[in-house]
């Protein structure tokens, strides 16, 4: 079993991943075999331009998306042979995610839109939801807007929340597509900061796609992909 | 199921229009369905309370073997005798169920006025069974005005040695008889009728309420009888509205030159015990030596005027809740993709973060569950309203082959009301499920992808 330099299992190996698209006509390549392994507590960015298959290869590595070739393990788990319940269970329990576009509910406070992960993971009891709510909320530093609704908050804050709704129930990795692209710099940079802290205080391990050049210096590893395939 | 309801209930509010106008074309669909269930029940009860007491039917009627068939054709052989009267109601003396029970002759003949003969077909019982279906709160509750004497008093306040005889209006005008026996007065000589073609014989028929009752004996032999006409009956039916003759049981033997009747009727205390009684009776005469065939009111073949009208009344209900229930899933369906077209990038998250594809397509059932039953709630509002202005504006109508017009009158059904939660609740689940279900089935990065564009 292949381990990371750290001597533990990795938390993300790909081997010989592929996805094709069929947009009408046009067939597209959005992943070439690709072979990727990302060790616990990284905080890695996927850099790559427009439609170079980053959120295709966050998708499956999310398994969110199944690839038409090759093995996905996730924590040492083969996802292919998992059905679509065992699936959701396992983004429930180890995956977290960050949208681009926050995806928070509208009609539910924070507090409950950081909530609702829990709700469906038994294995964390009823008793931990509003210690562990708060504990997120105070890590990202928005613990007094527990009972605001989401279009209260400026764009920054409620990627704040989302990031919160992503760790609640501790996984094992954190996707996030794009988690900046809807901010300003100023934000920008709050929110990779905020990512990196949790990463190092937490040892979540992050994976994050981007295609804005100044946040490479930030990250611990670089992921470069161009048409589809990794480059570095 | 923790979470549900609130995002649920949360998202119901999300879009209030939506909301108000998918739940009060729910809740008008239920009143609808309360209103014409009502409706209903009251057709259905007034039926069968006229078809059971008035007609002289009974719950259960016995008959001598084929005497259903024959009992008129062939009385002599068909007909119960004495003898079979005795038997039958020895019998029905042990069944604790019973109210009160009878012969019953069912005959035709021609009623006269020494001038003009009609043919008639006459109901006859006991006058005490007469006089228990008069009173008795069923006819009092669902019958009403519709079986109100208008003149003089029932057959069953007279003695029977006068003839006394009930008659429809349409028969009175067909033989000039306007006066019942109580307005003729005493000691009023009899006028001779002379040439019937006159003016005079006319007036004269008009003096008395005295008719002849001519009818072949079950014997063969030409029979007739005088009879006093005491009251007018409603005939309900339009086919009898010109023909009906009710009489007491005597006077009809004694017209026919029987101690027998055409049939045996046995009215029930608690009719939802019929089947029962059924046996019970099937049993004990049994026991008799002696074959008999028993029917219940409901039976087609002797009852076939409330078993088509019932068969008609339930095609056409069946095919309005059709219709009710169809508009109500068109709107939940439509409502249901709006929502979830709105909330397709909530559903890509919730399958993103965990939400397995049932509880995500849970959260839009719940959702229209509730919402179907708040509309179910304020559908029973406007159901009561709404019965309530109808029965108040005293509307009405004249059934097909009703004689008398008859007032629409709500009458709260909870049969309909229940079948009216389920259809409208299983459209609800069903719409729901299915816009849902087609949404959750998608990959997940379709559906996010959706939602960005």
């Amino acid at each position: 079993m292949q381990k990371d330099h750290a001597g533990l299992q990795p938390i993300v190996q790909l081997t010989g991943v592929s996805k094709t698209y069929r947009l009408g006509q046009t067939v597209v390549e959005a992943l070439r075999t690709v072979d990727l392994t990302l060790a616990r507590r990284e905080f890695t960015a996927i850099i790559g331009p427009s439609g170079s298959g980053k959120s295709t290869l966050l998708s499956i590595i999310g398994c969110i998306d199944t690839p038409d070739r090759g093995r996905v393990l996730i924590d040492n788990i083969d996802t292919s042979r998992l059905s679509d319940n065992a699936l959701s269970d396992l983004r429930n329990e180890k995956i977290g995610f960050i949208f681009q576009s926050f995806n928070l509910v509208p009609v539910l406070t924070v507090y409950e839109n950081i909530e609702l992960p829990l709700l469906i993971n038994d294995t964390i009891a009823r008793a931990e939801h509003h210690a562990r709510i708060m504990t997120a909320l105070r890590d990202v530093g928005m613990e007094t807007y527990s009972t605001n609704l989401p279009d209260q908050l400026s764009g920054g804050q409620r990627q704040r929340v989302a990031i919160a709704r992503a760790l609640v129930q501790s996984p094992t990795l954190v996707l996030a597509d794009e988690p900046t692209a809807n901010l300003d710099s100023v934000n920008t940079h709050k929110i990779i900061d905020l990512m990196l802290d949790l990463n190092q205080k937490i040892g979540t391990s992050f994976l994050f796609s981007t295609h804005d050049e100044k946040l490479i210096d930030r990250v611990s590893r670089v992921i470069r992909i161009q048409d589809g395939s990794i480059s570095t | 199921m923790r979470g549900l309801f609130k995002i649920a209930l949360r998202n119901l509010m999300r879009s209030k229009r939506r909301t108000a106008a998918t739940g009060m074309a729910i809740a008008l669909g239920f009143a609808g369905f309360l209103i014409i269930g009502g409706f209903y029940e009251r057709v259905a009860r007034l039926l069968e309370v006229y078809t059971v007491y008035p007609l002289t039917s009974g719950h259960l009627q016995v008959y001598r073997r084929d005497g259903l068939r024959l009992a008129q054709i062939t009385p002599t052989t068909h007909a119960l005798d004495g003898e079979d009267l005795g038997i039958i109601k020895t019998a029905v003396q042990q069944m604790e169920n019973v109210e009160f029970s009878g012969g019953r002759i069912l005959g035709e003949g021609f009623v006269s006025n020494g001038c003009t003969m009609v043919p008639f077909i006459a109901i006859a019982t006991e006058p005490r069974i007469n006089r228990a279906i008069r009173d008795h709160p069923l006819v009092k509750r669902w019958l009403g005005t519709l079986m109100m004497v208008g003149k003089g008093r029932d057959i069953a306040a007279y003695d029977p040695v006068i003839g006394p005889i009930a008659i429809t209006p349409g028969m009175g005008r067909m033989l000039s008889k306007d006066l019942v026996y109580d307005q003729v007065p005493t000691g009023r000589p009899l006028v001779p009728l002379g040439d019937c073609q006159s003016p005079a014989s006319r007036n004269a028929l008009a003096l008395d309420a005295n008719v002849q009752l001519v009818a072949a004996a079950w014997d063969g032999i030409f029979s007739t009888t005088d009879a006093e006409i005491v009251t007018r009956t409603a005939a309900g039916q339009t086919d009898l509205e010109n023909t009906l003759v009710v009489a007491p049981l005597s006077l009809l033997q004694s017209l026919y030159h029987t101690e027998g009747a055409t049939s045996y009727s046995v009215w029930l205390k608690d009719p939802s015990k019929l089947k029962q009684d059924l046996a019970l009776l099937q049993g004990l005469l049994q026991r008799t030596g002696r074959t008999y065939e028993i029917f219940q009111w409901d039976d087609e073949r002797i009852n076939p005027y409330y078993v088509g009208q019932m068969k008609f009344m339930a095609v056409l209900f069946t095919f309005l809740a059709g219709v009710a229930s169809l508009v109500i899933m068109f709107s939940i369906f439509n409502s249901a993709t709006i929502a979830v077209i709105e909330r397709t990038k909530e559903i890509g998250m919730f399958r993103a973060i965990g939400f397995r594809r049932a509880y995500v397509e849970r959260l839009f059932v719940v959702e229209f569950f509730l919402l179907c039953l708040f509309a179910l709630l304020a559908g029973v509002l406007l159901g009561t309203v709404g019965a309530l202005i109808i029965n108040h504006l005293n509307l009405a109508y004249e059934p097909p082959s009703i004689a008398v017009p008859l007032t629409i009158v709500i009458v709260p059904s909870w049969k309909s009301a229940l079948a009216g939660t389920i259809i409208i609740t299983g459209a609800t689940l069903f719409a729901s499920f299915s816009v849902a279900r087609k949404a959750c089935r998608q990959q997940i990065t379709h559906i996010l992808n959706q939602a960005h564009r």
